[in-house]
């Protein structure tokens, strides 16, 4: 499966670094299960002309992807998605982790004990 | 691309800059070129039928255009400023046209030596000298011709006899003189554009002037009313040499100043 | 990793002088002012100057932005590093030497408000420029030219400022040099074109290796593309820096503009 432009859907802010705002958003979508194990990236021309940047912060970010093993550029055929479901397990972890962290902030920063936060967790909206 | 390619291909787009005529506006292809000859050639044979028509009727006419060509053929003071005018004027308007044209930008930054430059726009005016100076002999040539057909009993019939000789040796002395006025042409054009500490219009007329007095003896020989019976070869041979000599030091010149005294 | 810079300027100054005394004396004719007694001279011209002492660099292989007010300088800047325009004061270097018309050959410039001969065709000016353009790949632009909707068969002046404005840009784009140097590349011009204009920049970085200077207003725009940007006001830099730091540090770009000339 060829991922076009409706499945990668990523949106960027000005107001923040673009190179970290692509990355974490095509993990995220790695995440998500909206990206497949084993699918094809765009080309890094398709997406700098898709996201109207700079061709060298979507290499950049591509290459992050690469260190981490999240991607695999096959010569002469692209950049695909790995197909290891345990790295996209680790994302998906890490990614978890990060929202709960968050979460745990910003309910220290209104001061909210663990007891009551915990059961604000337990209504919410699953 | 060689240099010799690049030169010409400058010239060729600088006489196009300034062309009024609609066909050189339209693609510059062959049926378009076709067109404009014809069309020019058929204005050219009508004024010419139409002229004369006039004479064939009226004799007082025939005596007046012969007449008239009579003067403008004889080196006076109207002929000769005239003839000379006009490389100049066609070349000074140049390299100003690019300013006016907002293409400057390209030009002025092109990697070529500022010589290749200069030389393809004065290159330009020469042709569009020479191309004018064809229309004139032409025109003159073919209205002699046809009042020689037309046989008007005037007075001063006579005065054709000698006049197709005469059309071509002023035709070949402005031909001959026209490098020192493109030249001159080039060098207005560029100061026109320099930035330099008030350099007053007077300064290359009292330059003329000097230069005439100089050679005040060969110019009388070569611009006198009957020069054309037995050219004064050694004074055209110096007039010609001096003009081209000087023609060389004003575009060196005008070399310099642009390369240094010209910005944006 | 020290970085290296195609473009350096080193307490460079510049200001632009009246063309000549005539001029002078015309201004002076209609205030009619005499000073200390006597009749006004050049000297007592208070020279504005246009570059202050500016020291910049622009890093090599980066497409910089080079941004601020009108009167800024940026123009100015730019026609130094094509040797339009000389310095009083400094130095510049691109690529290790001094800007001449002998280096444009590596240059590619687009002039602020510059046009293109009116008489040529597309297809003519295509051709026109890969004899007169060093570099120039002509399979290239006229692909350039395809993809940007140009009628080969037009000619220019009957194009409207955002077609012009596309072929200006295929006549900088399509020629393989290290610089290329884009003054108000936006200006004017409708979105489509815009649009169109920024794709075909982005496309040209991927092609080659190259140094690529931006000076517009339309920050909006173009500051995604920005790998480092240089604001510069009156004459003098202001702030400098890469784009992403800049953007983790204080925000978009645009609201570093603000910040700065409001």
């Amino acid at each position: 499966m060829t991922i076009n432009e409706e499945t990668l859907n990523l949106r960027l802010d000005l107001s923040k670094p673009l190179y970290e705002q692509i990355l974490h958003q095509i993990r995220y979508a790695m995440a998500r299960k909206d990206l497949e194990l084993g699918a094809k990236l765009p080309s890094v021309r398709e997406l700098a002309q898709q996201l109207r940047v700079n061709p060298n912060t979507v290499m950049r970010a591509y290459q992050e992807l690469n260190r981490d093993e999240l991607i695999e550029t096959r010569r002469g055929q692209g950049t695909f998605i790995t197909t290891k479901p345990q790295k996209i397990q680790h994302i998906r972890d890490n990614l978890a982790t990060e929202a709960i962290n968050s979460f745990i902030d910003t309910m220290q920063e209104l001061g909210m004990s663990r007891q009551t936060a915990l059961s604000l967790l337990e209504e919410g909206k699953w | 691309m060689s240099t010799s390619r690049v030169f010409w291909t400058l010239v060729r787009n600088d006489s196009r800059l300034g062309s009024t005529f609609r066909f050189d506006k339209a693609r510059g292809n062959v049926s378009a070129l076709a067109a404009y000859l014809l069309a020019f050639g058929i204005v050219f044979a009508l004024g010419g039928l139409l002229l004369g028509f006039g004479m064939h009727i009226s004799d007082l006419f025939a005596e007046r255009v012969i007449a008239i060509l009579d003067f403008l053929i004889t080196p006076n003071a109207f002929t000769i400023t005239f003839l000379f005018y006009i490389p100049f004027a066609f070349t000074s308007e140049m390299l100003p046209r690019e300013w006016k044209n907002g293409t400057v930008g390209w030009w002025l930054t092109l990697p070529y030596s500022r010589k290749l430059l200069l030389g393809a726009k004065s290159m330009a005016g020469f042709f569009r000298f020479i191309k004018f100076l064809l229309i004139l002999f032409i025109s003159s040539e073919y209205l002699i011709i046809l009042i020689i057909y037309l046989q008007p009993d005037v007075e001063n019939f006579a005065l054709l006899h000698d006049l197709p000789q005469r059309v071509l040796y002023s035709c070949t002395i402005a031909l001959l003189l026209s490098p020192f006025f493109v030249s001159m042409g080039t060098t207005g054009g560029v100061l026109s554009k320099a930035q330099m500490k008030g350099l007053p219009v007077i300064f290359p007329a009292l330059f003329l002037a000097v230069i005439v007095g100089i050679f005040s003896s060969p110019l009388r020989a070569v611009f006198s009313s009957v020069a054309y019976l037995s050219p004064p070869w050694l004074s055209l041979l110096l007039v010609f040499g001096v003009s081209m000599g000087l023609s060389t030091l004003l575009f060196f010149f005008a070399i310099n100043v642009l390369e240094h005294k010209v910005e944006l | 990793m020290e970085m290296e810079y195609a473009v350096e300027l080193k307490n460079v100054t510049k200001s632009y002088k009246k063309k000549t005394s005539l001029d002078l004396k015309a201004e002076f004719d209609y205030k009619k002012e005499k000073i200390h007694g006597r009749l006004p001279m050049s000297k007592d011209f208070k020279k504005k100057p246009a570059l202050d002492h500016l020291t910049v660099a622009f890093p090599t292989g980066q497409v910089t932005g080079l941004l601020g007010p009108n009167g800024a300088g940026k123009s100015t800047l730019l026609k130094m590093l094509v040797g339009l325009v000389h310095q009083d004061e400094g130095t510049i270097s691109v690529f290790g030497q001094s800007p001449s018309w002998r280096n444009n050959g590596e240059i590619a410039y687009l002039p602020d408000r510059g046009r293109w001969y009116a008489l040529q065709t597309v297809a003519e000016a295509l051709a026109y420029a890969e004899v007169i353009f060093p570099a120039f790949d002509l399979d290239l632009a006229r692909k350039m030219a395809d993809s940007m909707d140009l009628d080969p068969a037009a000619q220019v002046s009957t194009l409207s400022k955002g077609l012009e404005a596309r072929l200006n840009l295929i006549l900088c784009l399509a020629r393989r040099v290290r610089l290329i140097l884009l003054d108000e590349p936006f200006s004017g011009i409708d979105l489509v074109s815009r649009d169109k204009i920024t794709q075909n920049i982005i496309d040209s970085m991927l092609d080659l290796p190259k140094t690529i200077i931006i000076c517009t207003h339309e920050i909006h725009e173009a500051e995604s593309i920005f790998e480092h940007v240089v604001f510069l006001d009156k004459g003098q830099m202001v702030l400098a820096g890469n784009a992403e730091q800049l953007r983790a540090e204080k925000g978009s770009i645009e609201s570093v503009y603000r910040e700065l000339f409001q």
